[in-house]
């Protein structure tokens, strides 16, 4: 009797290991996957292109008034 | 028979003896194995997992902010050679607030067109913007907005052209959509007349840039 209970609580004890180590893991894995408010907006995001095509002022300049 | 009763009794006894000391043992190893895999468990839950949790959500952040530092880095270079780019065009930017205004200055348009008709040999005789002042946007996220327009105006086809070709050349953005010519006057005044009257009508599109709120 005395034995059949010590290896009741040994299971219950691997169970409860088993338990721990699977809900870290999962915990750990649902916070990398968690999506949070990103740092950067999309405005803050995007990147100017600075480059001008000369010619067009060069065109602009040969046309008249408005 | 009596010696070997006396020695076969203490065996019975010793193997009894130790047979309730091994059943003890192992009910005490399981009993510690059991305790050290609870407290184990419970270090993992109490201690472990949060740490690792903090670990894993500071490697997280230091990734997002190291990436959006290369971004804020590029976005700072872009910046420096655009304000390089202003700097070599800054004396050229009024050009392109006369291409795309940033209001729709139609005041300025009309202007345009009555010097542009009267310098052509035309007479302007109407001349149309669409109801709405507020424009079109052309696109999602564009800033570019545009208004339709019409004008007519009497001159010969010589002056039309000339007109045409003044608008063509306007350094304001004008779509040219339609151009009709028609005949101005009756019948027997154009067979008398050298250069016959004709009553032109153009419609099109001009464009401006709304500034951002």
């Amino acid at each position: 009797m005395k034995k059949k209970s010590s290896i009741i609580f040994l299971y219950l004890g691997v169970l409860t290991i088993t338990v721990a180590i699977l809900w870290t893991y999962i915990s750990v894995f649902k916070k990398l996957k968690k999506t949070e408010k990103p740092i950067l907006s999309p405005q803050e995001m995007d990147i100017l292109n600075p480059s001008l095509d000369e010619e067009i002022f060069q065109k602009i300049e040969s046309k008249q008034g408005s | 028979m009596t010696e070997s009763f006396q020695i076969n009794k203490p065996k019975i006894a010793l193997w009894k003896n130790l047979k309730e000391k091994k059943g003890t043992q192992t009910a005490h190893s399981f009993f510690w194995l059991s305790f050290s895999l609870f407290v184990t468990a419970f270090f993992i839950l109490v201690a472990i997992r949060p740490t690792i949790l903090t670990i894993a959500q500071l490697n997280k952040e230091i990734k997002e902010k190291t990436k959006a530092n290369e971004i804020l880095q590029k976005k700072i270079d872009s910046l420096v050679a655009a304000q390089n780019v202003y700097v070599k065009y800054a004396n050229k930017l009024s050009l392109v607030e006369e291409v795309l205004p940033q209001r729709s200055h139609f005041g300025n348009f009309s202007y345009y067109l009555e010097t542009a008709s009267s310098s052509s040999g035309n007479l302007l005789v109407s001349f149309n913007i669409a109801k709405s002042a507020e424009g079109k946007k052309l696109s999602g996220n564009s800033l570019l907005y545009s208004s339709d327009f019409s004008l007519q105006a009497d001159g010969n086809f010589a002056s039309a052209k000339d007109l045409i070709d003044l608008l063509e050349t306007s350094k304001r953005i004008v779509n040219l959509e339609t151009f009709s010519l028609s005949a101005n006057q009756k019948k027997e005044e154009a067979e008398t007349s050298t250069t016959p009257s004709l009553k032109s009508e153009i419609k099109g599109k001009i464009f401006w840039l709304k500034q951002k709120k």
